[in-house]
Order: structure tokens, then C-alpha cells, then sequence
């Protein structure tokens, strides 16, 4: 009777023991899965029948035989290959924020060069190519792209940070679920699907009239105001004020500048 | 029964009452012991848990520090909010210097003081943003750092609660381990009991008016010496008794 209830106690502490060295284990997975690591993969469902010709492994992906391999089999812990995950490290994520600024940065040249050629149409039909007009005209606009190219970083940054979330978030969940089923096997799969979600591109949407505010601002008000100026400075009678506004309001429908009055 | 009983001799008389005591003590030493077995079981179990919850404690300790020390804090807020800023200020340097200039465009270069003025209005807005950004990247962080953590705690108190459910179950079998000295000793107190009311049955039969069963006297009549026939033949004394076996 003495022996019975003491084995007994044995079998609750193995059972414990047993499910809590499951949970390391999967732990760990967790840990080689986003961080980086060898990990084993496809686990052998419980219908399937070990071959014992064929290699298997456990959940770090280390190789097991012999008793080992078929207690694990009972446990529903033995898996049919291995792989070495390369876990979501600060390159991943560079990579993605160079992934997208890939995509958006041709988007933004491409914008920024209708501009150019808009504020260069214009100031040569107003021979002001070599004025202190151009010079402000394209030093804003250089200055505009560098705020869009700050923007589409900060874009990229935060995307990066979101993924950061993101990960932070699912990896949690599989170890609510690791704790819940106390089977890292399944676990384990999950976390795969997870992490090959996480690498998939985004999809993204044009970035839209980047240049719209710079070209209807500073172009139908800023160049005609200098102009306006530099003429006042000259003495001269020439004013664009009589210019009717539909004329620049061209500059600013596309946020690129249209054809001038021609002066 | 009454046969040994009254096996009469004076051995026997003295031999009960010996039995009866002997049986009485050793089933209530032993019992003791039982008892004592399963309170020394029981306070081992209860100890074993304490241990491992000490266990658990602990590596929540080390988890919990281990935050500390690497998300919390004026100095790792300022480490991480630097990555973050140099990490976008590259990352604006990166771009802003791949960029095209005006001159394909058959419009002036930028003069000197024009340039200086745009790469230091540039230079601002960089570096405004950039610190921005050290602030996001270490809310960030610290919300990753405090998020692991708190899981690898999660984990932690869950395999603690589990061990400590399985108390009550633990301490119910080492309760059980004296069982078996108990089950002795109650054998023994039996026995001890049975030798007693031996003795007293005894006894019983040896007050000054009852019967007293003595096959060496003739004619002696037992309980059915009421009994005037003995219609059916039955042996009524204890000489018939024996005689006839």
C-alpha cells in the first residue's frame, strides 16, 4: 500500500515534470523559430508509423533514435526533418524598410522630376532660368524632396516597427498557446506559418501627389510673388498680378507646373 | 472458544491478559509510528513544493531583472533612443544623398549660399525628425522587451500554479504512507482486544455462583439441566462429550 501511494506521488511529479519540460522545449522552439536557430520540422502525426530507416528529430532539430525517438513518437514531439529558421533579426527588418523604400522611392524621383521639369519649363519661358528666382524655385523644390524622401523613411521606419509589434504579438500568442496545449509540436507549426506570413511583402498603394502642397503654394504664389518682387526691385511696370489665376492654377492641378504666360 | 477457555490451567489465565497488554501496546506503537511516517512524508512533500516554488520564484526574479536591466532606465531609454535616431539619420542621409540635382534639368547649379542653406535647413529637419524617431524606436523597444518578459513570466507562474495544484494530490498519498504501520498496529490492537475479551469471558465463568464447567464432576448438568429428558440423545455434559469423541 506504502509503495502504491508513493508511486503514485512519482507519477504526478514525472506527469508535471514531463509537461514542464515540454514547455521549455517549446520555449526554446519559440525562441530558434523567431530569433534564429535550428528547429525540427513536420511532426509526425500520431497515425503515421515510425520506418526505422528514415531519420528523425526532435523539436531542436537535433537527431534521435532508439527509445529516444519512439517515446518522443508517443509524445507526439518527433519530426520528420530539420531547418535552420533565420529568425527575425535587425537585418529582417532593415530588409524590410528597404523593401519598401524600393517601392516608394520611384514614385517620389518620378514626382519630383515632373516638378523639375515644370519649375524649369517655367522659368525659362520666363527667362528667369538663371535668375536668384530659379535658384529659390529649385532650392525649394530640393528641399521638398528632401522632406518627402525624411517622410517615405519615417514611413518605412514605422512599418518596420509595426512588424516589430507584429512579431511581438504573435509570438506571445503561440506561447499562450504553447502553455494552454503543452505541445510544442503544434506549436511549432503555427510559429512557422506566422513567420512566413511576416516575410510576405505588403501590399501597398501608390503614394499618391506627393508634391501637390509644394506646387500649389510655392507654385502659384511663391514664384509669382518673387517674380513680382525682382520686378518691383527693377522698377519695371511688368507684374504677373494681372495674371489671371486659372493660368498658375494649372501649376498646381497635378502639382506640376504647366506652360507660363511666356514671359 | 469456551473450550480453550477453560483450558483452565493458570497459564492460560495469565497468558491472556499478557496477550491482551502486548497486543494493546505494540498495535498503538505502531500506529504512532504510521502516524509519525505519514506526518514526516507529508511535511517532506510539503517542503519538496516549497522548494520548487522557490525554484519558480527565483527564475521569476531573474526574469523580471533581466528586464530591468536591459528596458528600464533614463541610460537604456537614451541607448535605445540613439539607435533609433542614428539608425533614421542614416537612413535620411542615405536617400537624401542619392538624389538627383538641378543641373540636368539646363538650370543653374545652386550657388554656394544657396546650398549651405538648403543642406542646413535640411540638416535641422533631420535632425528634428530623427530624435522623433529615437522616441518611437524606444517605445518600441520597450514594449517588445516588457512584452517578452511578461510572457516568459506568464510561463513561469503557469508551470508554478500547476505544480502547486498538484499539492492537495501529493500530500493526500504521503498521507498515506504510514498505512501500513497503521494497519499493523490496528492488527495488533485487534488481537490485543480479542485476548481481552477472552480474559473476560474467562472471568466470566469463574464467579463464585455460576456454572462452573468442570468435565471431572459426575453428574454435572449443564445450561439444559432444566431439562428433565434428554429426548434426543444429545450428549449434556462435557464427559458425554468427550466420550463419545
Amino acid at each position: 500500500m506504502c509503495m502504491g501511494n508513493t508511486s503514485d506521488n512519482s507519477q504526478i511529479l514525472q506527469r508535471q515534470q514531463q509537461q514542464q519540460a515540454q514547455v521549455d522545449t517549446g520555449m526554446e522552439q519559440l525562441n530558434r523559430i523567431f530569433q534564429g536557430g535550428m528547429v525540427g520540422v513536420n511532426p509526425l502525426t500520431s497515425s503515421a508509423v515510425m520506418d526505422p530507416s528514415k531519420s528523425y528529430y526532435d523539436a531542436l532539430g537535433n537527431n534521435v533514435t532508439g527509445d529516444q525517438a519512439q517515446n518522443l513518437f508517443s509524445q507526439g514531439q518527433l519530426f520528420q526533418g530539420q531547418q535552420q529558421q533565420q529568425g527575425f533579426t535587425p537585418d529582417f527588418y532593415k530588409n524590410r524598410e528597404n523593401a519598401y523604400l524600393n517601392y516608394a522611392n520611384p514614385q517620389v524621383y518620378q514626382q519630383y522630376g515632373q516638378q523639375l521639369g515644370g519649375l524649369t519649363k517655367n522659368l525659362n519661358n520666363a527667362g528667369l532660368q538663371h535668375s536668384s528666382v530659379a535658384q529659390q524655385g529649385q532650392s525649394s523644390l530640393l528641399q521638398e524632396l528632401n522632406k518627402q524622401l525624411q517622410g517615405q523613411a519615417n514611413t518605412a521606419i514605422g512599418q518596420s516597427q509595426d512588424l516589430q509589434r507584429n512579431v511581438g504579438n504573435e509570438r506571445a500568442t503561440l506561447t499562450s498557446q504553447l502553455q494552454q496545449s503543452a505541445n510544442p509540436a503544434q506549436t511549432s507549426v503555427g510559429a512557422l506559418q506566422a513567420a512566413s506570413q511576416f516575410s510576405a511583402p505588403p501590399l501597398l498603394q501608390p503614394l499618391g501627389n506627393l508634391f501637390q502642397n509644394w506646387g500649389s503654394l510655392y507654385g502659384a504664389n511663391n514664384l509669382q510673388q518673387n517674380y513680382n518682387n525682382l520686378m518691383s526691385n527693377k522698377n519695371q511696370n511688368y507684374s504677373l498680378l494681372n495674371v489671371p489665376q486659372t493660368e498658375f492654377a494649372g501649376l498646381g492641378q497635378n502639382g506640376i507646373f504647366s506652360s507660363g504666360r511666356g514671359y | 472458544m469456551v473450550y480453550l477457555a477453560q483450558g483452565g490451567d493458570t497459564n492460560m489465565g495469565l497468558l491472556l491478559p499478557l496477550i491482551a497488554l502486548a497486543g494493546t501496546a505494540a498495535g498503538t506503537g505502531l500506529s504512532m509510528a504510521g502516524n509519525a511516517q505519514s506526518a514526516r512524508a507529508m511535511n517532506n512533500t510539503a517542503n519538496d513544493e516549497l522548494i520548487r516554488q522557490q525554484e519558480f520564484s527565483k527564475k521569476g526574479g531573474q526574469i523580471y531583472q533581466q528586464n530591468l536591466n536591459q528596458n528600464v532606465g533614463v541610460g537604456n531609454a537614451q541607448e535605445q533612443m540613439g539607435q533609433g535616431a542614428n539608425h533614421a539619420s542614416a537612413l535620411y542621409q542615405a536617400l537624401q544623398n542619392a538624389q538627383t540635382g538641378g543641373n540636368s534639368s539646363g538650370l543653374t547649379a545652386l550657388n554656394p549660399q544657396t546650398q549651405a542653406q538648403l543642406q542646413g535647413r535640411t540638416g535641422q529637419s533631420n535632425d528634428a525628425s530623427s530624435a522623433l524617431q529615437g522616441y518611437n524606436s524606444w517605445q518600441t523597444q520597450q514594449g517588445l522587451g516588457n512584452q517578452l518578459a511578461g510572457t516568459k513570466l506568464g510561463v513561469n507562474t503557469t508551470q508554478s500554479q500547476a505544480d502547486a495544484a498538484n499539492l492537495p494530490f501529493l500530500l493526500q498519498g504521503a498521507g498515506r504512507a504510514g498505512e501500513s504501520l497503521q494497519g499493523l498496529g490496528s492488527l495488533f490492537s485487534t488481537i490485543g482486544m480479542g485476548a481481552g475479551l477472552l480474559k473476560g469471558l474467562n472471568g466470566l465463568g469463574q464467579t463464585a455462583n455460576a456454572p462452573r464447567i468442570d468435565p471431572g464432576v459426575s453428574g454435572y448438568q449443564n445450561d439444559f439441566s432444566d431439562l428433565t429428558s434428554n429426548p434426543y440423545g444429545f450428549p449434556r455434559t462435557f464427559s458425554q462429550f468427550r466420550a463419545i469423541h
